[in-house]
């Protein structure tokens, strides 16, 4: 009887042992919806034979998308922009909420779990603009003051600047372009704070958020990401180059299509390749993106 | 009695007249040009074209429905039906709105271009004089005669001078009654979904701010500047959707009326 009771406790730990050292699983997520650039595309790049690439698997990230309450109260949060005198002009069937709210307009997109705030712009650029660096100093404030949960970001925002016929700057916004495991996030990723006359906050942009861990996924491998090339399924910055690319070195990162699967929005791995293409003579160089999760 | 039968017609003529103005003041007509499939003939990627396209008309029947009036297609090209004849044709079917998307090049100093799909069937590198920029496949800035009121061109390029004054005045020249004319300077993404804001900021918003906030939540994409521009008439810049404005004048006619209203410059990370 012993015999048998340790037989049995033998095969049950071989069994274990078994399924411990098999496959371990990996998440899966849906392929990433690339908004292409409307230029002339290049031809599929080739591929250095150099290029290794190295990593089999990569966490995935998600959200799960707030509803348009939570959104709401979000806004609330930011103190420049909240607004008591709140009134709905429309909500759409594709999930977009329309509010007039004090002094602009508020736009809650459910489906994408984004929301944004907007004021006219001025038909005159004003004189008393801040500097760069104070319009950079108040968004960071905004943000922090608010509470909001806008991902990781290490640096005071990029600038962007919207001007009249003459070139004078009508509003200054700051973008930030929060990381993922201090990789960059391409796609729609940002969080927008626009400044206007005296330091005022006349836009604020929520499309940034804290992401979940969602699993490792399986990479390409290269042979993967070649068929994917070839078969046209790639990005490029490539506008008014001609002739073949030559890939001669990649980055991975990461991709926030925008496009809500299954209530989620994701922050999914991408092959950022860098390439050099001839365009009138001389050599350039250009990224080509590539969806780095196997769907094999 | 028959004082009061003609107060009574009289009233009745004027009632009539005063709903005859209110609904034709509210009605639009729109006309499209849109590419989805680029492909066999041309080298260049398949784009969101036709889905910008119809978004944005969707949206335009939705808005001037809600205000109680009307809108009715002008022309619609799709795909393979977007060619150089019937783009030129279009220059004399003037639309309330006009919308093109998809490719457009900007490889000469004097003008840029709508790229088109379909040139009788041809390969478009086999074509002789140019190729891919050969002029049968590009309805150019120099073909264009605009006499929509409103012009979207959701497309790279169209609106980009690379700081020549002759290219920014062939781009103003395009404007023969158009009020606005709002597209980009630079390469941009093409992301259907931009339409539907677009159109539903339009609710709020003047025409140009609307088309400015949609381009600022959808651009850019990957690591390139996008720049966002809106021209027209002087007297166009605090359009609403919901104006019933006339023409602007010819441009030609009086160039100091037009200029540029806004430009956004989008910068990546």
């Amino acid at each position: 009887m012993k015999r048998i009771i340790n037989a049995v406790i033998a095969a049950l730990m071989l069994i274990l042992l078994a399924s411990c050292t098999g496959k371990a699983n990996t998440a899966v997520v849906p392929a990433i919806q690339f908004a292409a650039p409307g230029a002339e595309e290049i031809a599929p790049p080739e591929m250095a034979s150099s290029i290794k690439l190295d990593s089999t698997t990569m966490q995935v990230y998600y959200i799960d998308i707030p509803d348009g309450e939570t959104m709401f109260k979000e806004f609330n949060s930011v103190s420049e922009i909240a607004s008591d005198n709140v009134e709905l002009i429309n909500k759409t069937d594709d999930g977009y909420w329309l509010y007039k709210a004090g002094d602009g307009t508020l736009l809650i997109d459910t489906s994408a779990g984004s929301w944004t705030y907007s004021t006219p712009l001025p038909s005159a650029a004003p004189d008393n603009m801040p500097t760069d660096a104070q319009a950079q100093q108040i968004a960071a404030k905004e943000i922090a003051d608010s509470g909001l949960k806008i991902g990781s970001t290490s640096d005071s925002g990029v600038l962007s600047y919207t001007t009249d016929g003459d070139e004078k700057i009508l509003q200054k916004d700051v973008i930030f372009y929060p990381t993922v495991d201090g990789k960059n996030v391409y796609g729609i990723f940002r969080t927008t704070v626009g400044i206007g006359e005296g330091g005022k906050t006349v836009y604020f942009s929520k499309q940034s958020f804290e992401p979940k861990a969602g699993g490792e996924v399986k990479l390409k491998s290269i042979d993967e990401v070649k068929q994917s090339i070839s078969k046209g399924e790639f990005i490029s910055n490539a506008a008014g180059a001609s002739g073949t690319a030559t890939i001669t070195d990649y980055e991975l990162c990461y991709y926030c299509d925008g496009v809500a699967k299954d209530g989620k929005l994701y922050v999914q791995p991408v092959y950022v390749f860098s390439a050099e293409i001839n365009n009138a003579g001389e050599s350039e160089q250009i990224k080509v993106f590539v969806d780095a999760a196997s769907q094999a | 009695m028959k004082k009061f039968s003609i107060s009574m017609i009289l009233a009745v003529v004027m009632i009539f007249s005063v709903f005859s103005v209110s609904a034709s003041a509210l009605d639009c007509t729109v006309g499209y040009a849109g590419v989805n499939n680029y492909k066999p003939y041309c080298s260049k990627g398949d784009r969101a074209g036709v889905n910008y396209c119809r978004n944005l008309d969707a949206q335009i029947q939705r808005i001037y429905i809600s205000f109680g009036g009307t809108r009715t297609t002008k022309f619609k090209y799709e795909n393979n039906s977007v060619t150089k004849t019937n783009l030129l044709s279009t220059n004399n079917k003037p639309a309330t709105w006009f919308i093109w998307s998809g490719h457009g090049f900007n490889e000469w100093s004097d003008k840029n271009s709508f790229h088109l799909p379909y040139y009788n069937g041809y390969t478009h590198k086999s074509l002789v004089n140019g190729g891919e920029l050969n002029p049968n496949i590009n309805f150019s800035t120099l073909d264009a005669s605009f006499k929509h009121k409103y012009v979207v061109a959701y497309t790279c390029n169209w609106l980009a001078n690379g700081g020549s004054t002759t290219k920014q005045e062939n781009i103003f020249k395009t404007m023969k009654g158009t009020r606005i004319m709002m597209g980009f300077a630079s390469v941009m993404f093409l992301d259907s979904r931009e339409a539907n804001l677009f159109g539903l900021y339009m609710e709020s918003d003047t025409i140009t701010d609307a088309f400015i906030n949609a381009a600022k939540v959808y651009q850019p994409q990957n690591s390139d500047t996008v720049i966002a521009r809106v021209m027209g008439y002087n007297g166009a810049k605090t359009d609403h959707i919901y104006n019933a404005n006339a023409n602007a004048p010819y441009y030609t006619s009086s160039p100091s009326s037009f200029s540029t209203f806004t430009t956004i410059r989008i910068q990546p990370k």
